[in-house]
């Protein structure tokens, strides 16, 4: 009773923080001018290891240099992936919705080092369909803000 | 290097949410039940440490200074460490190394933490709002965005799966028989949040959050605090007949979402973390030189591999401790008596500080119900973050 009683006595407050931001993307600012203006994927090779990095980096985290952009295909090949049915977070102001299950996975693309996150699309979303070694393909959506969500990948036919 | 003892314990029970108190109140709790079981009064502190996890949860900047205030600290020093989910076990290294090297005599080390104040004005809903709140830990530009299912989805895909893979383990029958056993230690531990006798065919067939976890796979979220106080040697003995030592400790960072392909499937940060605890505690085969384990289960797949990196068994062989019954509880070497994250509780950042709390506790053998068998006088403590990017591994000792 005496916990009850507390409980009672509990006093709530509603609290929204926002905090906007217009943050530059520094020296990767090609990558997103491309993906928004030109449907294109870039990646960045180190001139000293080799290494391509994708996501791009500016400098290699091996070499400590400035790395030098490659195109990429915007093909590729998954390594790892999961069917999510449940979505709690997500920017607000993006206008695209993942609807369940969507399928988060580390893709290879084709000519980068590193797995890319993204996720995979499909229409029956099966699961077990899309797998380990699945190859996918890159769809542009439109409208394009400059942000990773301008793009996702479905199963690569061939055609 | 001086030897360190943990010479007093305060914990709260992990509970979803605790509306009847403000984070500084609720830290003030886990200190003065630290400094009641060391029979210290605040005085006697020389520093505090914080271990925080998340300020935009507390809806507060630099909330340590506050709490520092409320527990009338004046003058004297405080810091907090933010570390991810190890947040608590690189605090608890950051305060040995205070002790250690003799720049201190009595440190406390503090975490605290409320992640239900959050909440979804959308979906009505805590849990969510949590969620949301939460995923600005992921990267904004390249994860945040695309990772709507939050930390269990990004663990599944960036680790456990491609574990799975690569090694052909763990099954989910293994993997859900981990959930069984956190569940069913957690029914005698009076501080544990969730309480429910499960079957394999329960947590199988509960909702899937990211394949294969499942919701009774997942960790819990809770408002709690919790202390412990750290000593040099002429002070433990001083303070207490049964201090526990710490022999050993080891951290790694490994960058999980940068998702080199070869180390994926891997958590290297823990495997580093615990080969560094083990030199220095003198470790060779952690399976038969220890009594207890308590370790980070964000998801239940991940303790699995957890077994693997940090030694127990070869890699890719970790769902046949769970068959054997190796690490149930009356088994070779129990992990989560406590009832682990899944049905203990979890408050980021402190997590680990309770988990070294309870080891201690079963090292003093003053832990109730719960208590295991101590025969070799070691306990071990794994706190990582949730994506295995920071990892910290520390081996407590009750004499040596």
């Amino acid at each position: 009773m005496q916990q009850k009683k507390k409980e009672a006595e509990i006093f709530e407050a509603p609290y929204r923080y926002i905090a906007d931001y217009l943050y530059s993307y520094g020296e990767i600012s090609k990558f997103f001018r491309e993906v928004k203006d030109n449907k294109q994927l870039y990646a960045t090779k180190c001139p000293q290891c080799g290494v391509v990095w994708c996501p791009p980096r500016g400098f290699c985290s091996h070499c400590y240099v400035p790395t030098d952009w490659v195109p990429l295909t915007g093909k590729g090949t998954v390594l790892a992936c999961t069917y999510c049915y449940f979505e709690a977070t997500g920017e607000e102001q993006l206008p695209h919705h993942f609807d369940l299950p969507f399928i988060m996975a580390i893709i290879k693309l084709d000519g980068a080092d590193t797995g890319f996150l993204h996720t995979v699309r499909s229409k029956e979303a099966k699961m077990g369909e899309i797998k380990a070694g699945t190859r996918v393909k890159i769809v542009w959506r439109e409208p394009r803000l400059g942000k990773v969500v301008d793009f996702y990948f479905v199963p690569d036919d061939g055609k | 290097m001086r030897r360190v003892a943990i010479v007093g314990v305060g914990q709260l029970p992990f509970r979803s949410r605790r509306p009847d108190r403000i984070y500084q109140s609720l830290t003030l709790e886990a200190v003065k039940a630290a400094l009641e079981d060391a029979r210290l009064t605040k005085e006697d502190i020389e520093l505090i440490i914080y271990s925080i996890y998340g300020e935009v949860m507390l809806k507060q900047q630099i909330p340590h200074t506050y709490v520092h205030d409320y527990l009338g600290m004046e003058g004297k020093p405080s810091y907090s460490i933010k570390a991810g989910g190890a947040s608590d076990g690189y605090a608890l290294f950051a305060a040995y190394c205070h002790v250690a090297s003799g720049a201190n005599d009595l440190v406390m080390l503090v975490g605290f933490q409320k992640s239900q104040d959050l909440y979804s004005s959308q979906t009505r809903s805590r849990g969510d709002g949590f969620l949301k709140g939460g995923a600005i830990g992921f990267d904004i530009t390249w994860q945040m965005p695309i990772s709507p299912g939050g930390v269990p989805a990004l663990l599944t895909v960036s680790c456990l799966n491609p574990h799975i893979q690569r090694f052909g383990g763990p099954t989910p029958e293994q993997i859900a028989k981990v959930s069984v056993k956190n569940h069913r230690n957690a029914l005698v531990n009076p501080n544990a949040q969730l309480k429910m006798d499960l079957t394999v065919e329960d947590v199988l067939n509960s909702r899937i959050i990211a394949s294969p976890t499942t919701m009774y796979e997942c960790c819990l979220y809770s408002d709690c605090a919790s202390a412990l106080i750290l000593a040099s040697e002429e002070k433990a003995k001083q303070i207490t007949d049964k201090p526990v030592w710490i022999t050993g400790i080891g951290l790694a960072n490994w960058h999980q979402p940068r998702l080199e392909v070869e180390s994926l499937g891997r958590m290297k940060g823990l495997e580093l973390a615990a080969q560094r605890a083990y030199k220095m505690a003198g470790i060779k085969n952690p399976l038969k030189e220890l009594d207890l384990v308590e370790l980070h289960d964000f998801i239940s797949g991940v303790e699995i591999m957890a077994y693997e990196e940090m030694g127990f068994c070869p890699i890719g062989a970790g769902g046949r401790l769970v068959d054997e019954g190796v690490v149930e509880k009356g088994g070779l070497l129990p992990v989560n008596v406590s009832g682990g994250r899944v049905a203990c509780g979890h408050a980021p950042g402190v997590s680990g500080i309770s988990s070294a709390g309870d080891v201690v506790l079963q090292l003093q053998e003053r832990a109730g119900e719960r208590q295991v068998p101590i025969k070799k006088g070691r306990g071990l403590v794994e706190c990582i973050d949730g994506d295995a990017t920071t990892n910290s591994v520390i081996i407590l000792e009750r004499k040596s």
